[in-house]
């Protein structure tokens, strides 16, 4: 499904990003990327969403070589992958349905696909009474599972998760890991990049760590290692 | 706690580098609506801004308005000249009748001319007597007994006004002329002002359609700016270039359309009413001047102005919009 081979990305300012990576996800797989802050995480976030482009190596995507993909195609690599942030990033100006039904708009899918999927995946989340509210009036854990919807609402065989808990109170990060470790299990690979360790720890999910962008650890059924914190 | 290299993975997947497709993105019309709808919120989110463009815009399309029915009705003065003014020539008083025809011949045979008619001393005193009206009566008492003062004339319409005075000088070369009356200055000054006319026009239009392209360039930036989350999100959710890009061309182009037609609605009144004032009522020499001139009417200038207007409204809001955008694409 993921296959990244020795990839490095060398920012315009010098620092690496990410150093000779060579990783793959099979699909339906979960795993976590763990590793402090300025480890490579977001930046292997970023590559496999082709924000960035690499220095040097390859990306491909269900068998597809997307390390040169053009403004052309990025967009329909995005549709294969959802991908939820840690600031949620939804639009203030738009309703619960509104933000997610935005996400089937730019695919071009019709109106009657609309009706039928949104209160699909609000029904999922749990939104499916807070349709019709704004952003603001919405808590932080009930913003993250509209961003979730959206990021699920056309069904990506990837999605791509950024410290989606990062802003969240505990019980709150464990709904939303629930619902991932549920969108997981209907055969959807969920790659998340994380500091909570006690999540990482209690999942036993696929760990891959990272440190100064080079993958220092790759364990199935992991945890977080005092050594991810250095 | 047990770790597994990943590695081995490798192998199982078969990789492939497939060619990059070709995928064309247009605008379609189950997004119009949504495109639409953004564009109406835009415009009106930024009240103020979205005013001053169409303020501008409509500026420059009174200018380009002013200078189109300006240039077009001296062209058809200078029509009107062609054909009614023409070239005076005053036949000497000794010239025999077999001479004259000669120099009728001559006169005809010369080139630029389209008629030459000839005109008796009777004849150009009714003439005169017409243009004359009531005063015409002092005239007519003073010559009472006397032989009739006027020349032979042959009254030449030039086929164009602007090589009259080549064509003079070759009738100066023909024998039999006492003189030739034509009004060179006038034609001149004609030519020449609309000469100046369609440059000053190019320039006050090409000045006003770059403040144009400039404002709606700030309000569509402001926009951008103001939306620049929705734009990244839109990118991240897999939106194209053009999905975003089309409800911020729209948003120019309705600016330029808007800009257009107001100042076509205000300029037909306008127009019709100074072209009606001037030529139905009034007084004092310029009633005297245009009474007689044949203006071109609101039916005659529009139907060609109305597709110039919008055309280059909403071309103007597609150059401001697109140039607006273009850097705000690359996320």
């Amino acid at each position: 499904m993921i296959k990244i081979v020795n990839a490095t990305k060398i920012y315009e300012n010098g620092s690496r990003g990410v150093q000779d990576v060579t990783l793959t996800i099979d699909k339906g797989e979960f795993a976590f990327i763990v590793g402090s802050s300025g480890s490579g995480k977001s930046t292997l976030i970023k590559i496999l969403l082709r924000e960035l482009d690499l220095t040097e190596g390859e990306v491909f995507i269900n068998n597809e070589d997307i390390t040169f993909f053009g403004k052309k195609e990025i967009p329909f690599l995005r549709r294969k992958m959802g991908v939820v942030f840690q600031d949620f990033r939804l639009l203030p100006n738009k309703t619960v349905y509104e933000n997610v039904s935005f996400a089937m708009q730019i695919t071009d899918a019709s109106s009657r696909e609309i009706r039928r999927n949104v209160p699909m995946v609000l029904s999922m989340v749990g939104l499916q009474k807070k349709s019709k509210a704004y952003p603001n009036q919405l808590s932080g854990g009930e913003q993250q599972r509209c961003a979730l919807a959206r990021a699920i609402v056309n069904n990506p065989p990837i999605l791509l998760c950024d410290e989606p808990t990062g802003n969240l109170d505990p019980d709150t990060a464990w709904d939303i890991m629930n619902l991932l470790d549920e969108i997981n299990s209907r055969g959807t690979t969920v790659v998340m990049a994380t500091h909570a360790w006690d999540i990482v720890d209690a999942m036993k999910k696929r760990v891959i760590a990272m440190k100064n962008g080079f993958v220092v650890r790759d364990v199935e059924r992991g945890g977080y290692s005092n050594d991810d914190y250095a | 706690m047990t770790t597994m290299p990943k590695a081995s993975k490798t192998n199982t997947s078969k990789i492939t580098k497939t060619p990059r497709k070709k995928r064309v993105s247009s605008l379609r019309l189950r997004n119009l609506k949504y495109y639409l709808g953004q564009t109406i919120k835009s415009l009106l989110r930024n009240k103020i801004m979205s005013f001053a463009s169409i303020v501008t815009v409509a500026a420059c399309m009174v200018m380009v308005i002013l200078s189109f029915a300006a240039t077009s009705n001296v062209s058809l003065f200078l029509d009107y000249l062609e054909s009614s003014v023409g070239i005076t020539v005053h036949i000497d008083d000794n010239l025999t009748e077999g001479q004259l025809e000669f120099l009728q011949q001559q006169i005809s045979a010369a080139g630029n001319v389209s008629m030459a008619r000839f005109v008796s001393p009777d004849e150009a005193l009714v003439d005169l007597a017409r243009v004359l009206g009531d005063d015409y009566g002092i005239i007519k008492t003073a010559l009472e007994g006397e032989e009739n003062p006027l020349r032979r004339t042959f009254v030449v319409e030039l086929e164009n006004v602007r090589l009259q005075r080549e064509t003079i000088e070759t009738f100066e070369t023909f024998f039999g002329i006492a003189y030739i009356d034509a009004s060179t200055e006038a034609a001149e000054m004609l030519i020449s002002a609309n000469n100046v006319l369609a440059i000053v026009g190019f320039v006050v239009v090409a000045l006003f359609g770059i403040f144009s392209v400039v404002i709606i360039t700030n309000t569509i930036k402001i926009t951008v700016n103001s939306r620049r989350n929705e734009i990244v999100i839109m990118k991240y959710v897999g939106a194209t270039d053009s999905f975003i890009r089309w409800p911020f061309i729209l948003e120019g182009v309705l600016i330029g359309i808007i800009g257009g037609i107001i100042p076509l609605v205000a300029t037909w009144f306008a127009y019709e009413n100074l072209v009606e004032s001037m030529t139905t009522s009034g007084s004092g020499l310029i009633y005297m001047l245009v009474r007689e001139f044949p203006f071109r009417t609101t039916g005659e200038i529009f139907p060609l102005l109305i597709p110039i207007i919008l055309i280059l409204g909403a071309g103007i809001g597609v150059l401001g919009s697109v140039s607006s955008i273009r850097k705000h694409l690359n996320v």
